[in-house]
């Protein structure tokens, strides 16, 4: 009669491509790059698999509820220091916010790049005119709310992931 | 680019149901939901042992351990939300009565 594996216990990988030692800053660094890498790197590949899948998840669930608008370095520089820790999709959603999403307002010295209001749409220079659609429309109260909150929560996962990376004979109980 | 502005996750229920998400709904079951199998999958990548072993086993384990912790964020925020509106209607006005 065979012994029932734990579902928990310690450690992890049964073909480790990379020296799994106490400190490994390399695979912590990746992880918060490409969340999932670190523990791929590791040789923890179906670990960083479903690692990527719950934090990019929960990262594209906020954008599909919030829309672009939840990610927003300028607007929100606060939610962005906690979004940020998602990685490369992070800053790649804020880059696209802030250069596709937004215009300029020749009307404003105080925000002078902003998203269209409805009735408003960017030209081919980027300045903001009226007439015709925004290219998106801004989320508002609790859906904005949620959309900002997803993708918090994403990048603070992200971290506890990159911390558990870099410290690979940590955390698991034996 | 349009494409990018679209929410897939508020349109079609916003289509479908008006206002929906002016509704306690949205946030008590439709987000609270999303976002606690998420963070459950996260966490469980993390703890899980044992990944070795046939993909659908292990996945299934995997599944099982992620839907219940699910289940208890849900249950328990919901708890915690039934705990604060009798507090709030029944013991606190029972403390102190307003005139």
């Amino acid at each position: 009669m065979s012994t029932p594996t734990p579902a928990y216990g310690h450690s992890v990988a049964s073909t480790p491509s990379a020296p799994v030692t106490g400190f490994n800053p390399f695979t912590g660094i990746a992880a918060l790059v490409i969340p999932g890498l670190g523990h791929v790197f590791l040789g923890q590949v179906r670990r960083g698999i479903l690692v990527g899948f719950g934090v990019l998840g929960l990262f594209f669930a906020g954008l599909f509820v919030g829309g672009i608008d939840a990610v927003d370095s300028k607007e929100d520089a606060l939610w962005f220091i906690a979004q940020a820790p998602t990685g490369i999709v992070a800053f790649g959603a804020n880059y696209i916010h802030q250069n596709k999403f937004k215009g300029v307002d020749p009307t404003s010295r105080a925000a002078p790049r902003r998203m269209p209001n409805p009735g408003e749409s960017i030209n081919d220079r980027g300045v903001i005119v009226p007439g015709g659609n925004p290219p998106a429309e801004r989320s508002l109260a609790r859906v904005h709310e949620m959309g900002i909150l997803f993708t918090a929560v994403a990048g603070l996962l992200n971290v506890l992931a990159a911390i558990d990376a870099m410290f690979p004979t940590m955390g698991r109980k034996s | 680019m349009m494409l990018l502005a679209y929410t897939p996750f508020v349109d079609p229920v916003s289509a479908l149901w008006p206002g929906a998400y002016s509704s306690a709904l949205f946030v008590n079951v439709y987000c609270l939901i999303v976002v606690a199998f998420f963070t459950s999958v996260t966490y469980k990548a993390l703890r899980f042992q044992n990944f070795d072993g046939p993909i659908g086993s292990v996945l299934t384990v995997f599944l099982r351990h992620t839907l219940v912790m699910t289940a208890q964020i849900v249950f328990g925020i919901w708890a915690l939300g039934l705990l604060v509106f009798l507090i709030v209607h029944y013991i606190v006005p029972f403390i102190a009565p307003m005139a």
